[in-house]
């Protein structure tokens, strides 16, 4: 069963304290995002994303990720620019009855590229910490314990209702019931599925909560942790250097450019 | 020890009690398995234990109910749980669910009472080794089998060290090789440390084998008590919904055909129904 996103590798990216992460993450997003030109996104997606997903040795798994998510929103977002670009006046081929408007291809570029470093820099993120140290690190910088475990169970319980789902599917296919076929009964068989899921997970609700206060979840007393997340003075230090450095990049991109 | 004293409970919004005024004492160092038929009060009765009644469960609650001489209602939750463990039915509602290796989920009630780091690890080692959990440490805690799971759930509630571990069927969601697993690795933690069990547990051959007090309860009051040869074959025992074990019906079938001697009691185990088929075999007397 697919557990979250995470893929564990003993890579020095990974070692980092995951506030670390999340600022270079930041900062690049900010700088990049800041930039009328999309030149600016897509040089720091290929010289600061794609090394540094390379160093945490999750490229081919970022590679498929980063093309699912982005391919469909890509030939879209091209096909419409390109074709209906409002008040366009140029236009460098015609199939047939439709002109290829450039200003829609420009357009559907910066577009384009602004994606890839939004996607690639949150994928990136995301396949390289463990939503749980994320959150962690959070807490110990001041977010309230029981919101970052709301955050991450939630997180974490997607598969598993997934996987209920799947065997109660399993369950009622064996009794006849039709799960694949048109779209129509497809639907239908989603009705008899919907009211088992909703009440065991209802049910579920109380001996999780219980369950929780028998680990003394609800114990009001300073918490301790059993993973050593370290965090250095020099990554303190460049996670400051960073946010500066990123909020005088982006300040002079807006201003000056 | 755990006193109950006419303790009479009712779920909020019902008009009949849950569990009826009971009263009983049990020893440090016992193993207590509870029994009844469906809605009995079986759970309610660990929930009482535990002190998820008053504090989780509001409703209401008459008469008191003392662990180690204090009253569980005037104890905060978080600290009984150091005292009381409760183990639940589905492992997986167990899981906080935010953890990504057996060792972390198993930490999880240490960080929580802020338990210094040293300590953790030290009891974490202790917990999974008492389960037989070792080897395992670094998986996910979704990557194991049935009992491995329902195995780690004790780990997490023994990290707190309660000296009263209570069990609502532990083992109703694993097959036989899981629930064999659970067992023996929850008898060989009995032969080294000294706690008390409260085990709710339908498959009744089990309880023959490791309680030494039997409980059943009907409509919420304790209407059986005693020890399990006493209780399990009791010739109520079907009627108050619980199954006896196989041995018991084998031999109470042979008494009704008249090849059990009718004054001698029925098994309730597997070495005593075998014992006691095998003198069935041996002549009466010596015959002219
Ligand atoms: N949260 C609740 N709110 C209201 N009534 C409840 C609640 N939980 C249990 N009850 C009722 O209390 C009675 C005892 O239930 P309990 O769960 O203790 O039985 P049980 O012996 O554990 O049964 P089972 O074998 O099904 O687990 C039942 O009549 C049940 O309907
Ligand atoms: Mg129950």
């Amino acid at each position: 069963m697919k557990r979250s996103f995470f893929l564990l590798r003993s890579s020095g990216w990974h070692t980092l304290y995951p506030l670390t992460k999340l600022v270079v993450v930041m900062a690049v997003l900010l700088v990049g995002l800041a930039a009328p030109s999309p030149i600016v996104p897509l040089a720091l997606c290929v010289i600061v994303i794609l090394p540094l997903v390379a160093w945490a040795q999750i490229l081919r798994e970022w590679l498929r990720a980063s093309a699912i998510v982005l391919l469909p929103f890509a030939i879209s977002v091209l096909l419409i620019q390109t074709l209906f670009f409002p008040g366009a006046t140029h236009s460098f081929m015609s199939v047939g009855p439709f002109a290829l408007k450039e200003e829609g291809l420009f357009f559907a570029f910066g577009t384009i590229a602004r994606l890839l470093l939004l996607a690639g820099a949150g994928l990136l993120l995301l396949l390289s910490t463990h939503p749980a140290d994320m959150m962690h690190a959070l807490e110990q910088h001041g977010l309230p314990p029981a919101l970052a475990y709301i955050a991450v169970a939630a997180l974490e319980l997607v598969p598993q209702m997934q996987a209920r789902a799947e065997s109660i599917a399993d369950a009622q296919r064996a009794r006849g019931l039709e799960i694949e076929g048109s779209f129509l009964t497809r639907v239908r068989g989603l009705v008899p599925l919907l009211a088992p899921l909703v009440l065991s997970a209802l049910s579920d609700v109380d001996e999780r909560a219980m369950a929780l206060e028998a680990r003394a979840f609800s114990a009001r007393r300073a918490k301790t942790s059993f993973k050593p997340l370290v965090d250095t003075k020099r990554q303190s230090v460049i996670r400051w250097c960073l946010v500066c450095g990123a909020i005088v990049f982006a300040a002079a991109e807006v201003l000056i450019l | 020890m755990i006193r109950f004293e006419r303790v009479t409970y009712s779920y909020p919004q019902t008009k009949r009690p849950a569990l009826r005024d009971v009263q009983l004492q049990i020893d440090e160092g016992s193993w207590v398995a509870v029994l009844g038929a469906n809605g009995a009060g079986k759970s309610t009765f660990c929930a009482a234990v535990a002190g998820f009644i008053p504090h989780h469960f509001r409703g209401e609650l008459y008469g008191r109910v003392l662990v180690n001489r204090t009253d569980t209602a005037a104890t905060p939750l978080s600290e009984l749980v150091t005292q009381v463990g409760f183990v639940f039915q589905n492992p997986l509602n167990q899981f906080s669910g935010a953890k990504l290796t057996v060792a972390e989920e198993a930490a999880f009630g240490l960080e929580n009472l802020g338990v210094p780091r040293e300590a953790m690890i030290r009891r974490v080692e202790a917990a999974l080794e008492w389960m037989g959990l070792q080897t395992v440490a670094d998986r996910s805690p979704y990557a194991l089998s049935g009992g491995e799971q329902q195995r780690l759930a004790l780990a997490c509630i023994l990290v707190l060290e309660p000296r009263i571990l209570v069990l609502d069927e532990p083992t109703s969601q694993l097959d036989s090789a899981g629930t064999r697993e659970v067992y023996d690795s929850l008898r060989s933690l009995l032969a080294s440390r000294h706690l008390t069990v409260i085990l709710v547990e339908h498959k009744t051959e089990w309880i023959a084998q490791y309680a030494d007090r039997v409980l059943v309860l009907n409509e919420g009051a304790v209407v059986l008590d005693g020890s399990p040869r006493e209780v399990l074959a009791h010739a109520d025992l079907s009627r108050l919904g619980v199954n006896p074990t196989r041995y018991t019906i084998a031999a109470r079938a042979a008494r009704d055909l008249g090849i059990w001697p009718s004054d001698r009691g029925l098994p309730v185990a597997l070495e005593e129904a075998v014992e006691g088929f095998r003198l069935l075999q041996e002549p009466e007397g010596i015959r002219p």
